[in-house]
């Protein structure tokens, strides 16, 4: 069992992701190429996993994925799976690179290669399933995407961390 | 903020998408081009070639014949027995998504290609 202070600590942040991936599956259009999003939520997987343990990572996106497709009526369908896909792929990616490269990089390196990954598995993913090598033109503007959004969720996360772990320590002072 | 080693590796993606985005297109494009002519009796593909062989191919059904031209990269219908000629008067199709068929023969003549690259349209939904 864990202490309750973690479980609130990890459903606010899961509180946090899904509503930040469900508005921006809904309300904001696609950044340049169809599909682009900004990726916030991937920053907030980052901090569970900088917070918490790799498991708790990898639960707060399963769920997340799970219930924002619940919110956006994808679920079961090919966006689901795409979703689902990148966000684990990504998630592991961070994981390993956070864990062995983490001083080196900063989060926002780490941030980098999960939306790499995000982009690059959902694009294999989607050759796979519409079955046609076309599709791979995308492969430049992916990854130039991966960049433009990857980097700055890094950089959000190199500020808020600090202060998470400062309020919790404050908290845990009173 | 940005360590040296996240810069580096914000320069090698860099490198990595303009790589991708001269390379890509002629590794894509070299497996796209290869078209060939399928021949489809109903639903069922009976006789496929590639589409920049000069050919004429004979077909006879029971119920008729069609004679079929691939020339000079494109196909056409060149000859029928069936009542209005349709499969004839369309022409030459040289490119996916444009099949030419003889319904009284069920006969289905479509140009096939692994990617629409060069293609006039987009995409194929199969």
């Amino acid at each position: 069992m864990k202490p309750l202070r973690n479980i609130v600590w990890l459903s606010m942040l899961l509180g946090v992701g899904i509503i930040v991936q469900a508005v921006e599956a809904l309300y904001l259009p696609s950044l340049i190429i169809p599909g682009a999003k900004l990726g916030l939520a991937n920053s907030i997987t980052l901090l569970v996993m900088i917070m918490f343990t790799w498991k708790d990572a990898v639960l707060h996106v399963a769920v997340r994925v799970l219930t924002v497709s619940l919110i956006t009526g994808t679920f079961l369908s090919t966006t689901f799976l795409y979703s689902l896909a990148g966000g684990l792929a990504s998630t592991f990616v961070m994981i390993i690179w956070l864990r062995y490269f983490y001083g080196a990089f900063s989060f926002a390196g780490v941030s980098l290669m999960g939306a790499l990954t995000h982009n690059i598995t959902q694009l294999l993913l989607s050759v796979l399933i519409l079955g046609h090598i076309g599709i791979m033109t995308l492969l430049p503007w992916l990854i130039f995407m991966a960049i433009i959004t990857g980097v700055p969720n890094g950089l959000m996360v190199n500020v808020l961390e600090p202060r998470l772990e400062k309020a919790t320590a404050q908290l845990l002072n009173t | 903020m940005l360590t040296v080693w996240d810069r580096a590796l914000i320069v090698a993606v860099m490198a990595m998408a303009a790589l991708s985005f001269f390379l890509l297109p002629k590794a894509i494009g070299a497996a796209g081009r290869e078209r060939a002519v399928i021949i489809q009796s109903g639903s069922r593909p009976i006789q496929s070639f590639p589409i920049n062989e000069d050919r004429v191919i004979n077909i006879d059904r029971q119920d008729g014949f069609c004679v079929v031209q691939v020339k000079a990269g494109r196909v056409r219908v060149k000859n029928s027995d069936c009542p209005k000629k349709l499969c004839k008067s369309q022409g030459w199709i040289d490119d996916i998504g444009e099949p030419i068929v003889c319904l009284p023969h069920q006969t289905v003549i479509n140009v096939s290609s692994k990617s629409a690259e060069g293609s006039k349209v987009d995409a194929v939904v199969r």
